[in-house]
């Protein structure tokens, strides 16, 4: 009996260690996947950090009374690219979002600004930009949402809970993104 | 055989069973724990690097249609299969010798509307059946006429004949034509290519066309150094060729290809249910291991 009982718990062990093993490393894989994800837009943070003087430059000529806006992006840039933590980034990303459109809507009110060749230059390649922000924010959703629930599940949880793991927050677009654009068209 | 001696047998046929069971499904968890944990990337937007995950519809490697030359099927592109019959005293099986593909690389074409390049180096998995035709012949050097059609038309035949006439035997070729449009799942690593071109306009050349100067071979008389030297231009077509397959139009590409990659014509979706089957799998074996193990101690103790 009492090598039956050996024999049934060297086999249990093996089975646990081997599940423990297979938890850690998927638990490592979804934490790198999550790393690769936001290192991914931390290069189109800098790309648009790169991008911003040259238009603000060219927007100054033109645009006159609309200080507060070119400040706001600034500040906004600044805390995007050297945010101290994901959570002030992403803030700021919002916040830089918001105020380009804002900057790039009033340029709609100059019609000299929005002839001017450089300025649609970096006009188009900043859209290019948020598309490719657009994408690769979703990717880092899916990554953060595939962590989080794994970590939440039984028996992945057990381990999660022993390694520290805790939950992730989305990369969520801000409420002033999501309004509906205010079109006036004159039919 | 005596009764100790059928018991040990049983014991080890039911442990070699549990260990490959075991073995089986811990491989196949590990790859479905990666599919299950991989994002899917889009095709503009992916990020180069190891576990990019792709999906979208086949698409054939140029514009023009694409003809399977044993079952004459239109098709994204077709894979032969080439096996010779293995006879021993007891009994005849096929046995693989070599795989080709009608084309290096593959595309995918994803919701943005943009291709992806896929190698199909070192690629894994499945895309299903699909129109299946099985050509056998007795001698290389008498091909079935669709075959030397094909390689005549390919300037090929030659080569063909003398790459398998190294091993005169029973062959059979089984091609699989793969049709355009059907969805396809991809993971693997990406990266930039360096063999792959976009073509200014469509251009007829194949890999084939270009693989294999038949002049200089004309000069290797012995059919072993013809085969080596079969495999060293191979090789270094793998790595010289500008491989021109596709028009380029900035607004349908994106040049990254999929290297080692897993390809599945099933989808993510059905690595759910996989998922069920691996797990059962494996403690059908982790069971099965567990009991030899007790009846081997309650057999000797």
């Amino acid at each position: 009996m009492g090598i039956v009982f050996i024999i049934v718990s060297i086999v249990f062990g093996i089975a646990f260690v081997a599940m423990a093993i297979g938890v850690y490393n998927s638990i490592i894989m979804l934490r790198a996947n999550i790393k690769k994800a936001w290192a991914n837009i931390d290069v189109i943070f800098k790309q648009r950090y790169d991008e911003i003087p040259q238009l603000i430059q060219i927007c100054e000529q033109y645009v006159t009374y609309e200080k507060s806006i070119i400040d706001r992006i600034m500040k906004a840039r600044e805390a995007m690219v050297h945010g101290k933590d994901k959570e002030t980034q992403i803030e700021a990303a919002k916040e830089f979002s918001m105020g380009l459109n804002g900057l790039l809507a009033v340029g709609e009110n100059y019609p000299d600004l929005k002839a001017n060749q450089n300025f649609m230059q970096i006009q188009n390649r900043l859209s290019s930009l948020e598309e490719h922000l657009a994408d690769r924010r979703e990717f880092y959703n899916d990554s953060v949402t595939l962590y989080n629930i794994r970590i939440k599940q039984f028996p992945d949880m057990i381990f999660a809970n022993f390694m520290g793991c805790q939950e992730e927050k989305l990369f969520e677009v801000s409420p002033e993104e999501k309004k509906l654009p205010n079109l006036k068209m004159n039919l | 055989m005596s009764r100790d001696g059928q018991v040990i047998q049983a014991i080890f046929v039911l442990g070699t069973l549990g260990i490959g069971a075991l073995h089986k499904g811990l491989k196949d968890s590990k790859l479905f724990r990666v599919v299950k944990d991989t994002p899917t990337s889009k095709i503009p937007t992916a990020a180069m690097g190891s576990y990019v995950e792709i999906k979208g519809m086949l698409e054939a490697p140029r514009d023009e249609k694409y003809i399977a030359p044993l079952s004459s099927t239109e098709c994204a592109y077709f894979i032969w299969k080439i096996e010779r019959l293995h006879k021993s005293k007891k009994r005849s099986r096929w046995v693989h010798e070599h795989t080709t593909y009608s084309a290096s690389h593959i595309f995918i074409r994803g919701e943005s509307g943009k291709l992806a390049a896929i190698s199909l180096q070192d690629m894994e998995g499945e895309f299903g059946t699909y129109k299946t035709k099985t050509v056998t012949f007795s001698n290389p050097e008498n091909l079935p006429t669709q075959i030397s059609q094909y390689y005549q038309k390919k300037q090929f035949r030659k080569l063909f004949t003398k790459f398998l006439g190294i091993n005169y035997g029973r062959y059979r070729i089984i091609e699989e034509a793969v049709p355009a449009g059907i969805p396809l799942y991809a993971l693997g690593y990406a990266s930039k290519p360096k063999t792959l071109r976009p073509a200014k306009f469509n251009r007829k050349v194949s890999f084939y066309d270009k693989l294999i100067p038949i002049n200089e071979l004309k000069n290797i008389k012995s059919p072993s150094q013809r085969f080596e030297f079969f495999k060293k231009r191979h090789h270094e077509m793998n790595q010289q060729i500008k491989l021109v397959l596709k028009p380029m139009n900035k607004e349908r590409w994106r040049l990254f290809q999929l290297n080692k990659v897993y390809l599945s014509s099933k989808g993510e979706e059905s690595f759910v249910s996989r998922g069920n089957t691996i797990a059962k799998l494996a403690v059908f074996g982790g069971g099965a291991l567990l009991s030899a193990a007790l009846w081997l101690s309650t057999y000797f103790f």
